[in-house]
């Protein structure tokens, strides 16, 4: 058993090429663990940790093709395609903010799940509000579609403090994230790759926005606000409805449209008369409660659809600023209230810039090395090195993914160097024994994990050894143990022990 | 039996000679082979102790190496040209809505048409007399309809604004393949290049934030807040001298003033006169902004601040020399003089050139057909900033030693 950690990569340049390596950390396997855990509390040491360092050779690039491109892309793809338009903010993560004014839109919605046979919503358009997106430049460019987020406003932003509301339109999470499923499944036939590889955020903009509002929504996903909002609101407020309706009329008129007869009038003739019937009792409080009802998603959706084109664009606007209005006080309850800023648009791009951070190596500017499509011959020469690295008198509290925190940065960069060395030789393996306690190391040659294993057992009995004879007490205790744990080599000899062990 | 024990493992592995097979080598051992050398080791999952670094080794064995953050943003700035979407290397803070591009260096945006004040001081900036009736006498304010603007800014790596361009456009910027077109206001270098104001105070160059949202602050002040004066009006001469009068701001303009002012000045001119500032301001005040978006404007001058003529094809030109008698004579030159001055070449060559083509005596090619467009400008620019902030086309041993040389 073996874990992965980290996210590594080596870069060894010289005069002649670039060679990149992904660096991968292998927990030490139970088979090791059992073999030398055994006798920590016994000898009173903590045992040697193994570890496993893999490098991958990911490829070379010959020194001049990489600089003839690196100098060809100073002047970069910029003066080939212009920003969509309004970009309102770029972090020095990559995160982009794009706002777009209210629009109407055709609504495609099928009222059922993607892959059902479910009808689609008859033809209707509704606004849409002040939309904003956010999303990572580079993790798109790279066709990382599952990041893209997509929040509404009553206006155009303003500041960093401005609160956003999470979009309720149908395939999207309720942390704001869009679902495209299978819209983008044809992404290699429709999509120009050579506007990705420019990074041409228009494009990718363009793209992702439109095949989101008019690639067809479905009922995949539930509807999270604004029934989220208005439970909250009806909680605080439950025994004062009139409160509600003074302080959020568009909420109200949301959850009760039947209380506005004109509006009322207006849903019930904007569709066929079937549909509405089928929907009716979902119009008044006094017939369907939003929050309590067990009405389905499908129709749950169908009925927001109705309620959301029948509101002009200054109700739907409105919408959105009571809703705003709700995040800012503490309509959400106390667990809302701390987590206010949340919805902050500094706090929605901090958590962007975080995300793409943590995410996979093969969005970081090394792999783009390997990734160009033209003008760069890379030769991939895939392999696979392991190297084993021991750390002896490891730290009390050991944490493989730190691993490079625990080996001191002068010996990290000579140890990379000897592992880099050896894999470009011919010499046999390696392996790395790290001394935590006084940071020496030295490098086994020939290094053969079997033997290293049984000198590593030779020691382990002398101590063990040394502490009985020390300790005449502990000769009992040490009967029992010895009986245990050295039942196999007693029985079968330590050269098939030592097999044993290599087989698993 | 315990000591027994021992003593039946200890024998097996002598048996199977196992110390000898384990050696180790001493920790000092450092591999050099490629030299220079560079080695880099990036982690981005725990900054503080990334154990992210970089190893140089130049020519000279001198060694550097560089560590956790500082080596990690070097990685990333090493390998970023190949990224498709560039990391800029600060938030730009809330950028206004029109932000066509942010690029090394420079800045692209646009405004939509609007009514704007022009402040025009009618002296030079030397000769300014800052006293209130110097001021109400030579001050002309007009307030003009401007069309779809385009902004190039350049910053330098403070993010200090040392450069702004504004183009007029008919329409808002939605292709690379659009045409930029020349404002004609003073101040400008007919490459839509603003002359640079000079601020009163450091408070007027610091007090905007040193991010993109800044650059765009600052370098919108420097066009329309900033005032303008005499000292470049070259400008404001092409929209007569580019544009037929019934296609320009001038058409309104009863046809003796057009003749008068604006009608077969010499393409060798360099400067407009106040009186022809002074009156295009005032006939501009009279449009709409609708009629500005579906005006005519001049173009650019491309990469050069003025427009260059080619003389060449006029001293080339085979009747360059049938008037430097005429030209001699106008100049005050005795007649039985002319030949020996013309054999001896004792005349103003350069001067000789002005004044055949400022007669029209040779046609010239006008420099000013070329109309640019963003996708061109742009290639201009990002060339400009490159020399301009020495930002070198870099090679392996540049990079070794810029790594080696780090601080």
């Amino acid at each position: 058993m073996s874990s992965r950690y980290g996210n590594r990569k080596v870069a060894q340049i010289n005069s002649n090429n670039i060679s990149v390596y992904d660096v991968e950390i292998f927990r030490e396997s139970s088979t090791y663990r059992n073999f030398v855990g055994k006798y920590e509390n016994f000898i009173g040491t903590s045992y040697t940790k193994l570890l496993t360092l893999s490098y991958t050779n990911l490829g070379s690039v010959s020194n001049n093709d990489f600089y003839t491109l690196k100098n060809k892309n100073l002047s970069n793809h910029a003066k080939d395609f212009v920003y969509p338009m309004a970009v309102r903010y770029i972090s020095n993560k990559n995160t982009y903010v794009i706002e777009r004014p209210p629009f109407r839109l055709n609504i495609d919605y099928r009222q059922g799940t993607a892959y059902s046979n479910a009808g689609k919503f008859p033809e209707l358009s509704m606004w849409v509000p002040w939309t904003v997106m956010v999303f990572n430049g580079a993790e798109i460019a790279s066709g990382e579609f599952n990041n893209v987020k997509l929040y509404f406003n009553d206006g155009p932003i303003e500041s960093l403090d401005d609160i956003l509301i999470t979009s309720f339109y149908p395939n999207s999470y309720g942390d704001a994230r869009i679902c495209y499923s299978a819209s983008l499944s044809d992404f290699n036939n429709v999509l120009s790759l050579r506007e990705f590889e420019n990074g041409n955020i228009s494009y990718i903009y363009n793209y992702i926005f439109n095949n989101y509002m008019m690639g067809g929504w479905n009922s995949d996903l539930d509807s999270y606000l604004p029934t989220k909002f208005y439970r909250a609101v009806a909680a605080n407020r439950t025994s004062q409805p009139a409160n509600v309706r003074k302080s959020f009329p568009m909420l109200e008129l949301f959850v009760d449209p039947k209380q506005d007869e004109d509006f009322y009038k207006k849903i019930a003739s904007s569709v066929p008369k079937v549909l509405f019937n089928k929907l009716k009792k979902m119009f008044s409080r006094e017939t369907f409660s939003y929050i309590h009802g067990n009405a389905s998603k499908e129709k749950i959706f169908s009925r927001n659809f109705l309620i959301f084109s029948a509101f002009s664009l200054e109700q739907k606007i409105n919408l959105i600023s009571e809703l705003k209005e709700i995040v800012s006080t503490n309509y959400l309850g106390s667990e809302h209230a701390a987590n206010k800023n949340s919805y902050t648009l500094r706090s929605i791009i901090e958590k962007m810039d975080r995300s793409v951070e943590d995410l996979s190596s093969d969005n970081t500017s090394i792999t783009s090395l390997l990734k160009q499509s033209e003008g760069l011959p890379v030769q991939l020469d895939y392999k696979v090195t392991k190297v084993d690295f021991y750390i002896k008198n490891p730290p009390m509290f050991f944490n493989e993914q730190a691993l490079e925190a625990i080996v001191q940065m002068d010996k990290w960069i000579l140890i990379n160097d000897i592992i880099l060395d050896n894999i470009n030789s011919n010499d046999p393996p390696i392996a790395i024994e790290y001394d935590y306690a006084n940071h020496s190391f030295d490098v086994i040659v020939q290094y053969s994990q079997r033997e290293y294993f049984s000198v590593l057992f030779t020691e382990i009995l002398t101590k063990y050894q040394e502490r009985i004879n020390a300790d005449p007490d502990a000769k009992n205790l040490a009967s029992r143990i010895t009986i245990s744990f050295f039942e196999d080599i007693i029985k079968n000899g330590l050269d098939t022990y030592l097999n044993n062990l290599e087989r698993v | 039996m315990d000591t027994d024990l021992y003593n039946i493992i200890q024998s097996n592995l002598a048996s199977k000679g196992i110390e000898s097979l384990y050696n180790k080598t001493s920790s000092t051992v450092l591999l050099h082979e490629h030299i220079p050398y560079t080695s880099y080791y990036f982690n981005n999952n725990q900054r503080e102790e990334s154990g992210s670094y970089i190893k140089v080794i130049d020519d000279y064995q001198n060694e550097r190496i560089i560590t956790n953050d500082t080596a990690l943003d070097l990685i990333n700035n090493y390998f970023s040209c190949l990224d498709p979407v560039k990391n800029l290397n600060r938030d730009t803070g809330i950028l206004p809505p029109g932000v066509k591009m942010i690029g090394d260096n420079y800045v692209v945006y646009e405004k939509p048409p609007t009514f704007k004040n022009v402040f025009y001081y009618n002296a030079e900036r030397d000769s300014v007399v800052d006293t209130p009736e110097s001021m109400s006498n030579n001050l002309t304010i007009a307030r003009i309809p401007i069309p779809w603007q385009l902004y190039i800014a350049k910053f330098n790596q403070a993010y200090y604004v040392y450069e702004v361009s504004m183009f007029f456009m008919n329409t808002s910027l939605l292709s690379v393949d659009q045409p930029l077109y020349l404002p004609p206001l003073p101040n400008f270098y007919t490459n839509a290049t603003l002359c640079p104001p000079i601020m009163d105070n450091m408070e007027d160059v610091d007090r905007y934030s040193k991010d993109v949202s800044g650059i765009i602050a600052s370098s919108y002040d420097w066009v329309w807040n900033s005032g303008s004066n005499h000292d470049l009006t070259e400008a404001c001469l092409h929209v007569a001298r580019q544009l037929k009068k019934d296609e320009s701001i001038l058409r309104n303009m009863p046809d003796d003033t057009y003749t008068k002012y604006f009608n077969g000045f010499s393409v060798s001119r360099y400067a407009a006169n106040v009186s022809q500032v002074t009156l295009m301001l005032k006939a501009w005040e009279e449009f709409s902004l609708q009629d500005v978006c579906e005006m005519k404007w001049p173009n650019t001058s491309g990469e050069y601040k003025n427009f260059r003529s080619d003389h060449s094809s006029v001293t080339e030109h085979s009747n360059f020399y049938d008037h430097l008698e005429q030209y001699l004579i106008e100049h005050g030159n005795d007649a039985e003089d002319i030949h020996y001055i013309i054999e001896e070449g004792d005349y103003d060559g350069d001067d000789y050139l002005q004044w055949v083509v400022g007669n029209n005596l040779i046609s010239v090619e006008k420099p000013w057909l070329t109309t640019y467009t963003y996708q061109t400008i742009l290639d201009i620019i990002i060339r400009q900033i490159t020399a301009e902030l020495r930002i070198n086309l870099t090679n392996y041993k540049k990079d070794v030693y810029s790594l080696v040389n780090f601080s």
